[in-house]
């Protein structure tokens, strides 16, 4: 019975992806083409929820899958070169970056080569395997990146009836997205860390692509500073393969067998660990997240927000168990700290929606990063819980701040103002959204209760930071939500409504935000738990119970609607107070002047107390020398 | 069965001793001030009279907003009276105050809008150094239960003397006491009376006011927990004698600007909280 999923249906969801991604590049744009999209889109989503479910359902512990031969690896091998060949080429079109980009790409190239080509390691015997947290990679990337696949067929229409004069570019668009969610779907199944590395650097390449998408001046140069530290990532990589083939460690390309060998395998996996944290933008990579916000709003939810930097904190969940104890791995926790006490202060900085999504975002991978680092039952509960609250709710999150924007025509917060009456569903969408990023029973707050729990007793220094990284997140976050919630006594005009696929993707979104929250104890019962008792056997399930009441507080609130929609207060309806100078009916007011002035509301930014550059410098010294000593640290053990 | 029925206690009898507090409050304010004072009950006539007056709302929402305020805040000290989790319980009072910030919100007053903006200032203030009380307590304790920490070996306050002088900080903000009362005061000696509820009328000022009074208890009892393994007799009146200290603070400052206060309390917190808790295990090597 454990045998019955056999190899060919693991590739096939690597290459499934592929169909549709070549199938966009002859599609007609428009119909043809969102046809295409739809359904690759259903199909992988289906077939990576079936192949999750099969696993998570079997017993926990990974299935190893022994496949192919020389010949497969020399042709994967082959890909890779022409994937670094392709960097980089463009590499040396940067303007402003020095050489050290080509240098590091051909490096890398290099060590790939003589690695495998030596025989200085021997090649993986089983490149390919499936456990519970490979499945829930899997599954995050087929079901959103799914959504958000197919969200993107309608956004992308409306970008091009926005901007007729653009060339018209949505068929290689497409083929990017489908090339990534391929190379997503490689790296959760790969066990050769030379797979996986063609798989990464692959994320790399689309992520550049995309990035640049638009053209633009600002496009160019962010996809440029993207490539650069990406690169730097793909260096980390390399120069674990390196250590790995001359090091005294263990000699296997297999990410299973250098978990088994335990502390022998440390330098490696903290070197893993350092490219994992450039892909998830911590400090001090962090900054070619923000440039990648000029992307399409749905680059930024399927790669910047749900998935591509989850491949980061993956490999950090993944190498956690050896990280664990180690001075290494607390370096590597105080990073996360680090960079979610920043990313939280800076994020209040903001007033572009996608700007505070993106500081939210490389705040809540901090927190995951944190948990890895540390290590240990509880931690890792709650990073694994986390990978999957932040995918669904941050892209439901990017979704509707992009379907608002090409309804607002701006991305502001304080445009935002009073969405919620505006447009009902869009609002509750975002509303849904917000709530799933802070507030009870949404899971992130459960996560982060147990992060704090976990780490008050590991790591103080830890907790410290993450005490007050908690306060600013609350901040930014309730400003949004309250501006959404702001009621007019005279409506502003409503607006048009959102097209079809949009509103389903975003709908569907909502409603795995809600779900996640409601079943978290059947995910952890199903998903985690299991593959945790396998790493820390003997160490007891997490008590959920103390939950409860949160839970019944909580559904007691969403019940109160009903109460109130049923029972009209059948109060008197009062104008706001204006101190007694209201005009229009509450719209707005006298001014000194005796002219009525409309009102208008924004939201605080402290300027004052939150010097934004100081701490981006802070962000690039302090993350440079946590790196550098997590690095020693690591190489040194 | 006992933690059910010591949360039903406090459900009961939070807003009896909330609104004693609130009387003994007013007649130690107006005795530092050389007046006589209202009557100990006076808070009690002021929510009946609220309760009672003619119910007008500027939306539909906000009375749901408000409830959820009272819900959250009662739901916050049911859970941390029967001994539950302390972070747990911070989490749920945060909850909320972000209902009641919202409710201020929602009202699209300017006034109240800068209220929920200083609201959510205060919050910005005092969460670390609450979350440090918390992580504080568990150091001392090894147990963030306050059921646990109720029976613990030796009063938590022994080891984290840094940690209960920046509670009482807070507490200072939290209380809604000068010279932190920025989003709203008691007082007639700021620019916003009543900025956060400026926009609230009769019965949904009620509901803040019982709101109010379920949270002081609970911030009283979290307070208690420094001294809790010691009898009742000693702790009890220190109790007291610190909370005569923040009415006496209440009366003696002058109100201070919102970045003041965000960088004192930040500070405390940074100087007081976190740095208690690094040399907690020292401190219990040496008492």
């Amino acid at each position: 019975l454990e045998r019955r999923l056999s190899w060919q249906i693991l590739a096939s969801l690597i290459v499934l992806p592929l169909i549709p991604a070549f199938l966009s590049l002859l599609a007609r744009p428009g119909r043809a083409l969102n046809a295409v999209v739809g359904s690759g889109a259903l199909l992988f989503g289906v077939a990576a929820l079936a192949v999750g479910l099969w696993a998570w359902t079997s017993a926990p512990g990974p299935l190893l899958f022994r496949v192919g031969g020389h010949a497969l690896d020399l042709g994967l091998l082959g890909l890779e070169m022409l994937v670094l060949a392709f960097l980089f080429a463009r590499s040396l079109s940067m303007r402003s970056r020095g050489a050290w980009v080509p240098l590091l790409i051909a490096a890398q190239a290099g060590v790939l080569a003589w690695v495998e080509l030596s025989g200085a390691l021997p090649r993986a015997a089983a490149p390919l395997a499936l456990d519970h947290l490979g499945a829930l990679l899997l599954v995050v990337t087929g079901v959103v990146g799914g959504l958000v696949a197919y969200y993107a067929g309608s956004y992308m229409d409306e970008e091009q009836q926005h901007h007729p004069g653009r060339p018209d570019h949505r068929g290689r668009f497409f083929f990017l997205i489908f090339l990534f969610l391929s190379a997503m779907a490689g790296i959760a199944l790969s066990n050769s860390l030379a797979w996986m590395l063609l798989f990464w650097e692959l994320t790399t390449l689309c992520s550049y692509l995309l990035i640049r998408h638009r053209g633009d001046e600002a496009s160019i140069r962010n996809s440029d500073l993207a490539l650069a530290l990406n690169v730097l990532g793909g260096a980390f990589f390399a120069a674990a393969l390196l250590w790995l083939a001359l090091g005294p460690g263990p000699r296997s390309l297999e990410i299973h067998t250098l978990l088994q060998a335990g502390q022998a395998a440390l330098p490696a996996a903290v070197l893993l660990g350092l490219a994992g944290l450039v892909k998830a933008a911590q400090l001090p990579f962090h900054r070619w997240l923000l440039g990648a916000m000029v992307a399409p709003t749905p680059v930024s939810a399927l790669l910047h927000a749900s998935t591509m930097v989850k491949a980061g904190v993956f490999i950090l969940l993944r190498f956690s168990p050896l990280y664990q104890g180690s001075l290494a791995g607390d370096l590597l926790a105080i990073i996360g700290a680090f960079s979610f006490l920043l990313a939280s202060l800076l994020a209040v900085r903001e007033s572009d929606a996608k700007r505070v999504l993106a500081w939210s975002t490389i705040a809540n991978l901090g927190l995951i990063t944190a948990c890895a680092g540390v290590g240990g039952h509880d931690a890792l509960w709650a990073g694994m819980l986390l990978l999957i609250f932040h995918a669904v709710a941050k892209g439901l999150l990017f979704l509707a701040v992009g379907t608002a924007e090409h309804r607002l025509g701006a991305r502001d917060i304080d445009a935002m103002q009073g969405l919620l009456q505006r447009q009902r569903g869009l609002g509750s969408l975002l509303v849904i959204g917000i709530l799933g990023m802070f507030l009870a029973p949404f899971g992130m707050l459960t996560a982060k209760w147990k992060v704090l729990e976990a780490m008050a007793e590991n790591a103080p220094l830890v907790a410290i930071l993450l005490a007050f990284g908690s306060a600013p997140t609350l901040f930014f976050w309730s400003q949004w939500l309250g501006a959404l919630l702001v009621i007019r006594p005279r409506p502003e005009p409503g607006l048009p409504p959102s097209p079809r696929p949009q509103r389903v993707a975003m709908f569907a979104l909502a409603l795995l935000t809600v779900a996640a929250a409601l079943s978290f104890p059947l995910i952890s019962a199903w998903v985690v738990e299991p593959h945790l008792a396998l790493l820390f056997p003997g160490s007891p399930a997490l008590d959920l119970w103390p939950l409860a009441v949160v839970i019944v507080l909580a559904v007691a609130m969403l019940g109160l609607p009903l109460y109130f929609s049923t029972h009209p207060s059948g109060a008197l309806r009062q104008a706001p107070y204006m101190a007694g100078a209201g005009a229009d009916d509450g719209a707005g007011f006298v001014n000194a002047l005796h002219q009525p002035q409309a009102l208008r509301l924004q939201n605080y930014r402290l300027e004052s107390v939150i010097p934004a550059e100081a701490l981006g410098r802070w962000a690039l010294w302090v993350g440079a020398g946590l790196v550098l000593a997590a690095a020693l640290a690591g190489v040194l053990a | 069965m006992t933690p059910l029925l010591a949360a039903l206690a406090f459900l009961i009898l939070a807003p009896v001793f909330g609104c004693l507090l609130a009387g003994l409050d007013r007649i130690a304010s107006a005795r530092m001030q050389r007046r006589q004072g209202p009557p100990l009950l006076q808070p009690w006539f002021d929510l009946r009279k609220l309760w009672d007056k003619q119910a007008a709302e500027v939306n539909a929402f906000q009375g749901y907003y408000l409830t959820g305020f009272l819900l959250f805040t009662a739901g916050a000290g049911a859970l941390f009276f029967s001994g539950g989790d302390l972070l747990l319980v911070i989490f749920v009072l945060t909850l909320g105050s972000v209902m009641l910030v919202m409710a201020a919100y929602s009202g699209a007053s300017p006034f109240a809008n800068l209220g929920a903006h200083r609201e959510l200032l205060q919050m910005l203030a005092y969460e670390p150094m609450l979350l440090l009380t918390a992580l504080g307590l568990f150091k001392a304790t090894d147990s963030f239960a306050v059921a646990d920490i109720v029976w613990a070996q030796q009063a938590p306050v022994l080891v984290l003397p840094g940690t209960l002088l920046g509670y009482l900080f807070i507490l200072t903000i939290k209380l809604r006491k000068s010279p932190f009362d920025l989003s709203s005061s008691h007082h007639a000696h700021q620019e916003l009376v009543r900025g956060l509820t400026v926009d609230m009328p009769g019965r949904h000022l009620a509901l803040v006011e019982l709101g109010h009074w379920y949270e002081n208890v609970l911030l009283l009892g979290l307070l208690w927990l420094f001294f809790a393994p010691w009898p009742a007799w000693a702790s009890l009146p220190l109790l007291g004698m610190l909370y005569l200290l923040e009415v006496l603070v209440d009366n003696s400052t002058a109100r201070l600007r919102w970045e003041q206060t965000l960088r004192a309390a930040w500070l405390v917190a940074l100087g007081l909280g976190a740095a208690n808790l690094l040399l907690v295990p020292f401190l219990q090597r040496w008492s």
